[in-house]
Protein backbone atom coordinates (compact mmCIF):
# COMPACT_ATOMS: atom_id res chain seq x y z
CA UNK A 1 0.00 0.00 0.00
CA UNK A 2 1.41 3.16 -1.02
CA UNK A 3 0.81 5.99 1.19
CA UNK A 4 1.65 9.77 1.75
CA UNK A 5 1.24 12.00 5.18
CA UNK A 6 1.38 15.60 4.74
CA UNK A 7 3.58 15.30 1.37
CA UNK A 8 4.59 18.47 -0.49
CA UNK A 9 7.72 19.03 -2.57
CA UNK A 10 9.78 21.95 -3.30
CA UNK A 11 8.98 23.69 -6.59
CA UNK A 12 10.97 26.85 -6.00
CA UNK A 13 13.77 28.00 -3.19
CA UNK A 14 10.98 29.72 -2.13
CA UNK A 15 7.51 27.68 -2.98
CA UNK A 16 6.42 24.67 -1.78
CA UNK A 17 3.36 22.68 -3.34
CA UNK A 18 0.42 22.30 -1.38
CA UNK A 19 0.75 19.26 1.27
CA UNK A 20 -1.81 16.42 1.04
CA UNK A 21 -1.96 13.07 2.28
CA UNK A 22 -3.42 9.34 0.51
CA UNK A 23 -4.25 6.17 0.97
CA UNK A 24 -3.90 3.69 -1.90
CA UNK A 25 -4.76 -0.13 -1.91
CA UNK A 26 -3.88 -2.59 -4.50
CA UNK A 27 -6.71 -1.74 -7.42
CA UNK A 28 -6.85 1.95 -6.94
CA UNK A 29 -5.98 4.43 -9.12
CA UNK A 30 -5.45 7.91 -7.74
CA UNK A 31 -4.92 10.77 -9.65
CA UNK A 32 -2.70 13.94 -9.01
CA UNK A 33 -4.02 16.88 -10.69
CA UNK A 34 -3.00 20.30 -11.17
CA UNK A 35 -1.57 22.80 -13.74
CA UNK A 36 1.66 22.57 -14.67
CA UNK A 37 4.19 23.60 -12.06
CA UNK A 38 2.07 22.38 -9.56
CA UNK A 39 4.59 19.76 -8.64
CA UNK A 40 3.13 16.38 -9.70
CA UNK A 41 6.07 14.93 -11.56
CA UNK A 42 8.08 15.80 -8.64
CA UNK A 43 5.90 13.65 -5.91
CA UNK A 44 6.31 10.95 -8.41
CA UNK A 45 10.02 11.47 -8.31
CA UNK A 46 9.74 11.35 -4.95
CA UNK A 47 7.71 8.19 -4.39
CA UNK A 48 11.18 6.63 -6.41
CA UNK A 49 13.00 8.48 -4.11
CA UNK A 50 15.08 10.30 -6.28
CA UNK A 51 13.59 14.01 -4.86
CA UNK A 52 13.54 15.28 -1.40
CA UNK A 53 10.18 15.73 0.41
CA UNK A 54 10.13 19.51 1.68
CA UNK A 55 7.39 17.73 4.18
CA UNK A 56 5.91 14.88 5.49
CA UNK A 57 7.00 11.29 4.30
CA UNK A 58 6.00 8.19 1.37
CA UNK A 59 5.16 4.78 2.69
CA UNK A 60 5.13 1.72 0.90
CA UNK A 61 3.45 -1.29 2.95
CA UNK A 62 4.56 0.77 5.87
CA UNK A 63 8.42 1.05 5.35
CA UNK A 64 9.64 4.49 4.73
CA UNK A 65 10.54 5.99 1.41
CA UNK A 66 14.09 7.22 1.95
CA UNK A 67 17.40 7.23 -0.01
CA UNK A 68 18.31 4.16 1.50
CA UNK A 69 15.39 2.32 0.85
CA UNK A 70 14.41 3.57 -2.43
CA UNK A 71 16.12 1.21 -4.92
CA UNK A 72 14.61 -1.88 -2.94
CA UNK A 73 10.95 0.02 -3.65
CA UNK A 74 12.25 1.12 -7.16
CA UNK A 75 11.95 -3.12 -8.02
CA UNK A 76 8.17 -2.46 -7.67
CA UNK A 77 7.48 0.11 -9.30
CA UNK A 78 6.57 0.68 -13.15
CA UNK A 79 7.21 3.95 -14.16
CA UNK A 80 6.30 5.91 -17.52
CA UNK A 81 7.75 9.67 -17.28
CA UNK A 82 6.19 12.76 -18.78
CA UNK A 83 9.83 13.74 -20.83
CA UNK A 84 10.66 10.71 -23.22
CA UNK A 85 14.73 10.04 -23.68
CA UNK A 86 16.03 12.42 -26.23
CA UNK A 87 19.08 10.22 -27.09
CA UNK A 88 18.99 9.01 -30.12
CA UNK A 89 18.71 4.93 -30.50
CA UNK A 90 16.42 2.95 -31.82
CA UNK A 91 12.43 2.34 -29.99
CA UNK A 92 13.82 -1.06 -29.97
CA UNK A 93 16.76 -0.82 -28.20
CA UNK A 94 15.09 1.70 -25.55
CA UNK A 95 12.63 -1.12 -24.75
CA UNK A 96 15.49 -3.30 -25.00
CA UNK A 97 17.70 -1.57 -22.13
CA UNK A 98 14.12 -1.61 -20.28
CA UNK A 99 13.53 -5.91 -20.71
CA UNK A 100 17.53 -6.59 -20.00
CA UNK A 101 17.24 -4.81 -16.42
CA UNK A 102 18.76 -7.39 -13.84
CA UNK A 103 15.30 -6.71 -12.04
CA UNK A 104 13.21 -8.39 -14.67
CA UNK A 105 15.10 -11.64 -15.17
CA UNK A 106 12.91 -14.37 -14.81
CA UNK A 107 10.43 -12.59 -16.52
CA UNK A 108 8.95 -13.61 -19.72
CA UNK A 109 9.54 -10.20 -21.22
CA UNK A 110 10.64 -9.85 -24.30
CA UNK A 111 10.44 -7.77 -27.80
CA UNK A 112 8.47 -10.40 -29.37
CA UNK A 113 5.58 -10.17 -26.41
CA UNK A 114 6.15 -6.10 -26.37
CA UNK A 115 5.19 -6.32 -30.40
CA UNK A 116 2.00 -8.23 -29.59
CA UNK A 117 1.07 -5.32 -27.34
CA UNK A 118 1.57 -2.79 -29.28
CA UNK A 119 -0.56 -4.52 -31.91
CA UNK A 120 -3.34 -5.14 -29.86
CA UNK A 121 -3.49 -1.28 -29.17
CA UNK A 122 -3.20 -0.07 -33.06
CA UNK A 123 0.71 0.73 -32.61
CA UNK A 124 2.95 0.83 -36.15
CA UNK A 125 4.40 -2.67 -36.72
CA UNK A 126 7.59 -1.30 -37.19
CA UNK A 127 7.67 1.10 -33.99
CA UNK A 128 10.72 -0.63 -32.45
CA UNK A 129 12.65 0.25 -35.97
CA UNK A 130 12.64 3.78 -35.78
CA UNK A 131 14.51 6.17 -34.14
CA UNK A 132 13.57 7.47 -30.44
CA UNK A 133 14.36 11.62 -31.73
CA UNK A 134 11.64 10.80 -34.69
CA UNK A 135 9.05 8.91 -32.79
CA UNK A 136 6.55 11.53 -31.27
CA UNK A 137 6.36 12.18 -27.37
CA UNK A 138 2.37 10.37 -27.19
CA UNK A 139 2.96 7.59 -29.28
CA UNK A 140 6.45 6.38 -27.62
CA UNK A 141 4.25 7.39 -24.00
CA UNK A 142 1.97 4.99 -25.36
CA UNK A 143 4.63 2.38 -26.35
CA UNK A 144 6.15 2.71 -22.69
CA UNK A 145 2.50 2.12 -21.00
CA UNK A 146 1.68 -0.72 -23.14
CA UNK A 147 4.73 -2.51 -21.76
CA UNK A 148 3.91 -2.21 -18.10
CA UNK A 149 1.10 -5.10 -17.44
CA UNK A 150 4.15 -7.07 -18.67
CA UNK A 151 6.39 -5.55 -16.09
CA UNK A 152 3.95 -7.47 -13.27
CA UNK A 153 4.86 -4.38 -10.86
CA UNK A 154 2.48 -3.61 -7.79
CA UNK A 155 2.75 -0.45 -8.27
CA UNK A 156 2.39 1.95 -11.40
CA UNK A 157 3.32 5.91 -11.57
CA UNK A 158 2.23 7.33 -15.02
CA UNK A 159 3.52 11.03 -15.32
CA UNK A 160 1.11 12.58 -17.90
CA UNK A 161 -0.34 9.44 -19.62
CA UNK A 162 -1.39 10.52 -23.32
CA UNK A 163 -3.53 9.74 -25.75
CA UNK A 164 -5.85 10.12 -23.06
CA UNK A 165 -8.63 7.35 -24.46
CA UNK A 166 -6.43 4.38 -24.83
CA UNK A 167 -4.46 5.13 -21.60
CA UNK A 168 -6.88 5.27 -19.11
CA UNK A 169 -8.23 2.43 -20.41
CA UNK A 170 -5.35 0.54 -19.84
CA UNK A 171 -4.86 1.87 -16.31
CA UNK A 172 -8.56 0.77 -15.19
CA UNK A 173 -6.86 -2.67 -17.11
CA UNK A 174 -4.02 -2.45 -14.54
CA UNK A 175 -5.96 -1.98 -11.37
CA UNK A 176 -8.74 -4.13 -12.06
CA UNK A 177 -5.59 -7.00 -12.12
CA UNK A 178 -4.97 -5.73 -8.33
CA UNK A 179 -2.26 -2.92 -9.55
CA UNK A 180 -1.79 0.17 -7.15
CA UNK A 181 -1.97 3.07 -10.18
CA UNK A 182 -1.19 6.35 -9.47
CA UNK A 183 -1.06 9.53 -12.65
CA UNK A 184 -0.38 12.88 -12.92
CA UNK A 185 -2.46 14.78 -15.10
CA UNK A 186 -3.00 18.34 -16.04
CA UNK A 187 -6.71 17.63 -16.54
CA UNK A 188 -9.85 16.78 -14.11
CA UNK A 189 -12.67 15.01 -14.92
CA UNK A 190 -10.32 11.99 -15.44
CA UNK A 191 -12.10 8.42 -14.17
CA UNK A 192 -10.06 7.43 -10.96
CA UNK A 193 -10.78 6.69 -7.80
CA UNK A 194 -8.93 9.10 -5.95
CA UNK A 195 -8.27 12.55 -6.70
CA UNK A 196 -5.81 14.83 -4.81
CA UNK A 197 -5.63 18.33 -6.66
CA UNK A 198 -2.25 20.28 -6.37
CA UNK B 1 73.06 10.36 -33.50
CA UNK B 2 73.83 13.76 -32.65
CA UNK B 3 72.72 17.64 -33.66
CA UNK B 4 75.50 19.88 -34.15
CA UNK B 5 74.99 23.93 -33.19
CA UNK B 6 74.64 24.78 -36.99
CA UNK B 7 72.16 21.53 -37.43
CA UNK B 8 69.96 23.19 -34.57
CA UNK B 9 70.23 26.67 -36.64
CA UNK B 10 69.86 25.10 -39.81
CA UNK B 11 66.86 23.22 -38.06
CA UNK B 12 65.46 26.11 -36.45
CA UNK B 13 65.71 27.89 -40.34
CA UNK B 14 62.94 25.46 -41.06
CA UNK B 15 60.73 27.99 -39.12
CA UNK B 16 61.25 31.15 -41.96
CA UNK B 17 58.79 29.18 -44.53
CA UNK B 18 55.73 29.30 -41.92
CA UNK B 19 56.64 32.89 -40.32
CA UNK B 20 56.81 34.01 -44.34
CA UNK B 21 53.42 32.79 -45.40
CA UNK B 22 51.53 33.90 -42.14
CA UNK B 23 53.03 37.17 -42.79
CA UNK B 24 52.73 37.53 -46.16
CA UNK B 25 49.06 36.07 -46.24
CA UNK B 26 48.16 37.55 -43.23
CA UNK B 27 46.98 34.75 -41.22
CA UNK B 28 47.40 36.71 -37.87
CA UNK B 29 49.06 33.66 -36.28
CA UNK B 30 51.95 35.20 -35.47
CA UNK B 31 51.44 35.42 -31.41
CA UNK B 32 50.26 32.42 -31.88
CA UNK B 33 52.59 30.29 -33.17
CA UNK B 34 55.24 32.46 -30.78
CA UNK B 35 53.39 31.40 -27.94
CA UNK B 36 52.76 28.03 -29.00
CA UNK B 37 56.95 27.93 -29.67
CA UNK B 38 58.14 29.11 -26.63
CA UNK B 39 55.52 26.25 -24.63
CA UNK B 40 57.44 23.87 -26.90
CA UNK B 41 60.50 24.76 -26.39
CA UNK B 42 59.80 25.21 -22.39
CA UNK B 43 58.18 21.30 -22.06
CA UNK B 44 60.10 20.07 -24.04
CA UNK B 45 63.58 21.22 -22.59
CA UNK B 46 61.85 20.13 -18.82
CA UNK B 47 61.11 16.82 -19.99
CA UNK B 48 64.09 16.67 -21.60
CA UNK B 49 66.20 17.64 -18.56
CA UNK B 50 64.37 15.66 -16.60
CA UNK B 51 64.58 12.87 -18.48
CA UNK B 52 68.65 13.48 -18.40
CA UNK B 53 68.69 13.43 -14.96
CA UNK B 54 66.33 10.25 -14.15
CA UNK B 55 68.83 8.45 -17.04
CA UNK B 56 72.06 9.60 -14.88
CA UNK B 57 70.86 8.40 -11.52
CA UNK B 58 68.43 5.65 -13.20
CA UNK B 59 67.03 4.83 -9.32
CA UNK B 60 63.79 2.52 -9.36
CA UNK B 61 62.15 4.20 -6.69
CA UNK B 62 62.53 7.41 -8.25
CA UNK B 63 61.19 6.21 -11.66
CA UNK B 64 58.43 4.84 -9.71
CA UNK B 65 57.78 8.27 -8.07
CA UNK B 66 58.14 10.05 -11.42
CA UNK B 67 55.27 7.66 -12.98
CA UNK B 68 52.88 8.04 -10.25
CA UNK B 69 54.10 11.87 -11.19
CA UNK B 70 53.27 11.77 -15.05
CA UNK B 71 49.97 9.54 -13.59
CA UNK B 72 48.74 12.48 -11.48
CA UNK B 73 49.95 14.99 -13.80
CA UNK B 74 48.34 14.34 -16.90
CA UNK B 75 44.81 13.61 -14.91
CA UNK B 76 45.29 17.19 -14.37
CA UNK B 77 45.26 17.86 -17.68
CA UNK B 78 42.26 15.22 -18.50
CA UNK B 79 39.95 16.83 -16.38
CA UNK B 80 41.15 20.29 -17.83
CA UNK B 81 40.42 19.12 -21.69
CA UNK B 82 37.39 17.69 -20.46
CA UNK B 83 35.68 20.93 -19.76
CA UNK B 84 34.18 18.95 -16.07
CA UNK B 85 34.73 20.35 -12.56
CA UNK B 86 37.94 19.84 -11.17
CA UNK B 87 36.70 19.38 -7.51
CA UNK B 88 34.04 16.47 -8.52
CA UNK B 89 36.63 14.31 -10.78
CA UNK B 90 40.08 15.39 -10.31
CA UNK B 91 40.75 13.07 -7.22
CA UNK B 92 38.46 9.72 -8.44
CA UNK B 93 40.42 10.32 -12.21
CA UNK B 94 43.84 10.39 -10.26
CA UNK B 95 42.93 7.35 -8.46
CA UNK B 96 42.02 5.41 -11.61
CA UNK B 97 45.32 6.72 -13.89
CA UNK B 98 47.88 5.39 -11.55
CA UNK B 99 47.49 1.44 -11.71
CA UNK B 100 46.63 0.99 -15.53
CA UNK B 101 49.22 3.78 -16.46
CA UNK B 102 52.18 1.07 -14.76
CA UNK B 103 50.14 -2.24 -15.74
CA UNK B 104 49.87 -1.78 -18.86
CA UNK B 105 53.31 0.26 -19.43
CA UNK B 106 55.13 -2.95 -17.95
CA UNK B 107 52.83 -5.12 -19.65
CA UNK B 108 54.66 -3.82 -22.86
CA UNK B 109 58.00 -3.63 -21.74
CA UNK B 110 58.28 -6.59 -19.41
CA UNK B 111 56.07 -9.22 -21.27
CA UNK B 112 56.03 -7.71 -25.15
CA UNK B 113 59.31 -6.37 -25.61
CA UNK B 114 60.83 -8.69 -22.64
CA UNK B 115 63.25 -5.90 -21.65
CA UNK B 116 65.35 -7.68 -18.53
CA UNK B 117 65.19 -3.97 -16.95
CA UNK B 118 61.91 -2.75 -17.67
CA UNK B 119 62.42 -0.25 -14.74
CA UNK B 120 65.24 1.37 -16.73
CA UNK B 121 65.19 4.82 -17.02
CA UNK B 122 65.59 4.83 -20.79
CA UNK B 123 62.47 2.77 -21.40
CA UNK B 124 60.34 3.23 -18.10
CA UNK B 125 60.04 7.35 -18.43
CA UNK B 126 59.32 7.40 -22.65
CA UNK B 127 56.99 4.32 -21.97
CA UNK B 128 54.85 6.11 -19.38
CA UNK B 129 55.37 9.48 -21.30
CA UNK B 130 54.29 8.03 -24.58
CA UNK B 131 51.32 6.30 -22.68
CA UNK B 132 49.85 9.56 -20.70
CA UNK B 133 50.36 11.86 -23.87
CA UNK B 134 48.57 9.82 -26.17
CA UNK B 135 45.46 9.02 -24.00
CA UNK B 136 44.92 12.28 -22.24
CA UNK B 137 42.66 13.49 -25.17
CA UNK B 138 41.01 10.02 -25.68
CA UNK B 139 40.29 9.72 -21.33
CA UNK B 140 39.21 13.15 -21.72
CA UNK B 141 36.55 12.27 -24.77
CA UNK B 142 35.28 9.91 -22.89
CA UNK B 143 34.99 11.46 -19.50
CA UNK B 144 33.07 14.62 -21.43
CA UNK B 145 30.62 12.38 -23.40
CA UNK B 146 30.07 10.24 -19.82
CA UNK B 147 28.73 13.61 -18.08
CA UNK B 148 27.30 15.44 -20.70
CA UNK B 149 25.15 12.99 -21.84
CA UNK B 150 23.76 12.35 -18.99
CA UNK B 151 23.46 16.09 -18.26
CA UNK B 152 21.53 16.93 -21.52
CA UNK B 153 19.56 13.50 -21.87
CA UNK B 154 18.79 12.21 -18.06
CA UNK B 155 15.18 11.28 -19.05
CA UNK B 156 16.91 7.56 -20.51
CA UNK B 157 18.55 7.37 -17.35
CA UNK B 158 15.59 8.62 -14.72
CA UNK B 159 13.23 6.59 -16.72
CA UNK B 160 15.33 3.16 -15.93
CA UNK B 161 16.03 3.84 -12.87
CA UNK B 162 12.07 4.63 -11.65
CA UNK B 163 11.64 0.74 -13.80
CA UNK B 164 13.82 -0.81 -10.55
CA UNK B 165 17.65 -0.10 -12.80
CA UNK B 166 20.48 -0.38 -10.72
CA UNK B 167 22.64 3.13 -10.90
CA UNK B 168 25.01 0.37 -12.94
CA UNK B 169 22.24 -0.46 -15.34
CA UNK B 170 20.71 2.94 -15.86
CA UNK B 171 24.39 4.71 -16.69
CA UNK B 172 24.96 2.18 -19.44
CA UNK B 173 23.75 4.28 -22.36
CA UNK B 174 25.85 6.16 -21.39
CA UNK B 175 29.13 4.59 -20.39
CA UNK B 176 28.69 3.05 -23.88
CA UNK B 177 28.99 6.39 -25.35
CA UNK B 178 32.02 7.06 -23.05
CA UNK B 179 34.17 4.23 -24.35
CA UNK B 180 32.66 5.29 -27.87
CA UNK B 181 34.25 8.99 -27.67
CA UNK B 182 37.22 7.24 -26.95
CA UNK B 183 37.86 4.75 -29.21
CA UNK B 184 36.84 6.22 -32.60
CA UNK B 185 39.75 8.80 -32.37
CA UNK B 186 41.85 5.25 -32.29
CA UNK B 187 40.39 3.61 -34.98
CA UNK B 188 40.43 6.57 -36.86
CA UNK B 189 43.93 6.53 -36.50
CA UNK B 190 44.64 2.82 -36.74
CA UNK B 191 42.95 3.26 -40.23
CA UNK B 192 44.98 6.29 -41.52
CA UNK B 193 48.15 4.97 -40.40
CA UNK B 194 50.42 6.29 -43.52
CA UNK B 195 47.50 7.05 -45.26
CA UNK B 196 46.57 10.05 -43.27
CA UNK B 197 48.89 9.64 -40.40
CA UNK B 198 52.14 9.33 -39.72
CA UNK B 199 53.85 6.22 -37.36
CA UNK B 200 56.15 8.62 -35.24
CA UNK B 201 57.33 6.33 -33.24
CA UNK B 202 58.10 4.20 -35.72
CA UNK B 203 60.01 6.25 -37.69
CA UNK B 204 61.78 7.86 -34.53
CA UNK B 205 62.76 4.66 -33.60
CA UNK B 206 63.79 3.41 -37.00
CA UNK B 207 66.28 6.49 -37.45
CA UNK B 208 67.84 5.63 -33.79
CA UNK B 209 68.89 1.97 -35.02
CA UNK B 210 66.13 -0.33 -33.54
CA UNK B 211 65.14 -3.01 -36.23
CA UNK B 212 62.43 -2.37 -38.98
CA UNK B 213 60.26 -4.88 -37.58
CA UNK B 214 60.57 -4.25 -34.33
CA UNK B 215 59.86 -0.32 -34.50
CA UNK B 216 57.21 -1.49 -36.72
CA UNK B 217 55.58 -4.37 -34.21
CA UNK B 218 56.01 -1.23 -31.25
CA UNK B 219 53.98 1.21 -33.03
CA UNK B 220 50.77 -1.10 -33.23
CA UNK B 221 51.45 -2.15 -29.44
CA UNK B 222 52.10 1.22 -28.21
CA UNK B 223 48.71 2.17 -29.96
CA UNK B 224 46.74 -0.46 -28.12
CA UNK B 225 48.78 -0.22 -24.64
CA UNK B 226 47.04 3.39 -25.18
CA UNK B 227 43.71 2.16 -25.86
CA UNK B 228 43.41 -0.04 -22.98
CA UNK B 229 45.22 2.70 -20.40
CA UNK B 230 42.52 4.94 -21.80
CA UNK B 231 39.58 2.73 -21.49
CA UNK B 232 40.81 1.62 -18.15
CA UNK B 233 41.12 4.57 -16.69
CA UNK B 234 37.65 5.96 -17.72
CA UNK B 235 35.84 3.23 -16.40
CA UNK B 236 38.08 3.13 -13.00
CA UNK B 237 37.46 6.52 -13.40
CA UNK B 238 33.56 6.71 -13.78
CA UNK B 239 33.19 4.28 -10.76
CA UNK B 240 35.63 5.99 -8.34
CA UNK B 241 33.73 9.30 -8.96
CA UNK B 242 30.45 8.24 -8.06
CA UNK B 243 30.14 9.52 -5.15
CA UNK B 244 30.86 12.90 -5.82
CA UNK B 245 29.14 13.07 -9.00
CA UNK B 246 26.22 12.03 -7.62
CA UNK B 247 24.00 12.77 -5.01
CA UNK B 248 22.43 10.47 -2.02
CA UNK B 249 18.90 10.83 -4.49
CA UNK B 250 21.25 9.81 -7.98
CA UNK B 251 20.72 13.00 -8.99
CA UNK B 252 24.16 14.33 -11.27
CA UNK B 253 25.57 16.99 -9.53
CA UNK B 254 26.53 20.05 -11.81
CA UNK B 255 29.47 18.80 -13.63
CA UNK B 256 30.52 22.00 -15.42
CA UNK B 257 31.49 25.28 -14.41
CA UNK B 258 28.01 27.82 -13.45
CA UNK B 259 25.59 24.77 -14.39
CA UNK B 260 23.05 24.50 -11.96
CA UNK B 261 21.87 21.59 -10.98
CA UNK B 262 19.28 20.33 -12.97
CA UNK B 263 15.95 19.25 -11.38
CA UNK B 264 14.95 15.95 -12.78
CA UNK B 265 11.53 17.07 -14.18
CA UNK B 266 13.00 20.30 -15.77
CA UNK B 267 13.23 21.33 -18.71
CA UNK B 268 16.08 20.68 -20.23
CA UNK B 269 18.38 22.96 -22.32
CA UNK B 270 18.18 22.48 -26.27
CA UNK B 271 21.87 21.13 -27.05
CA UNK B 272 23.35 19.23 -29.75
CA UNK B 273 22.75 15.80 -29.64
CA UNK B 274 26.27 13.99 -30.11
CA UNK B 275 26.08 11.62 -32.95
CA UNK B 276 28.95 9.19 -32.05
CA UNK B 277 26.80 6.48 -34.17
CA UNK B 278 27.27 8.64 -37.36
CA UNK B 279 30.83 9.13 -36.45
CA UNK B 280 31.57 5.29 -37.25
Amino acid sequence: MLEFKNVSVRLTPERLSPAFSLAMDGGEVACLSGGAGTGKSLVLMAILGLVPLASGYITIDGELVTPGSSAYFRRLIAYVPQRMPSVRMKVGQLFGELIGLSVHAGDDLDLVALRKRWSALGLPADLDERWTTDVDAPLLRTAMLAAVPLLHKPIVLVDDPAPQVVAHGALQELAASGVEVLFATRQDGLPCHKIVKL
Amino acid sequence: MNISVLGLVLGLLLLALPIYIIYAFDLRLMRRLLKSLAMMAVMVSAFGAITALLMTCNILWVNLLVGVALALLSSVVVVLRSGLRQRRLLLPVMAASVAPLLLVSLYVLLLVLSLKEPFDTRFFIPMLGLMVGMASGLIARALHAYYMGLAHHNELYYYLLGNGATHREAVRHFVRRGFQAALVPVMRQMSGMFLTTAPALMLGLVMSGVGVWTAALLEVVVLLAVTVYALTTFWLAILLSRRYAFDEYERLRPMKKGEAPVAPTSPVAPERVERMDREE
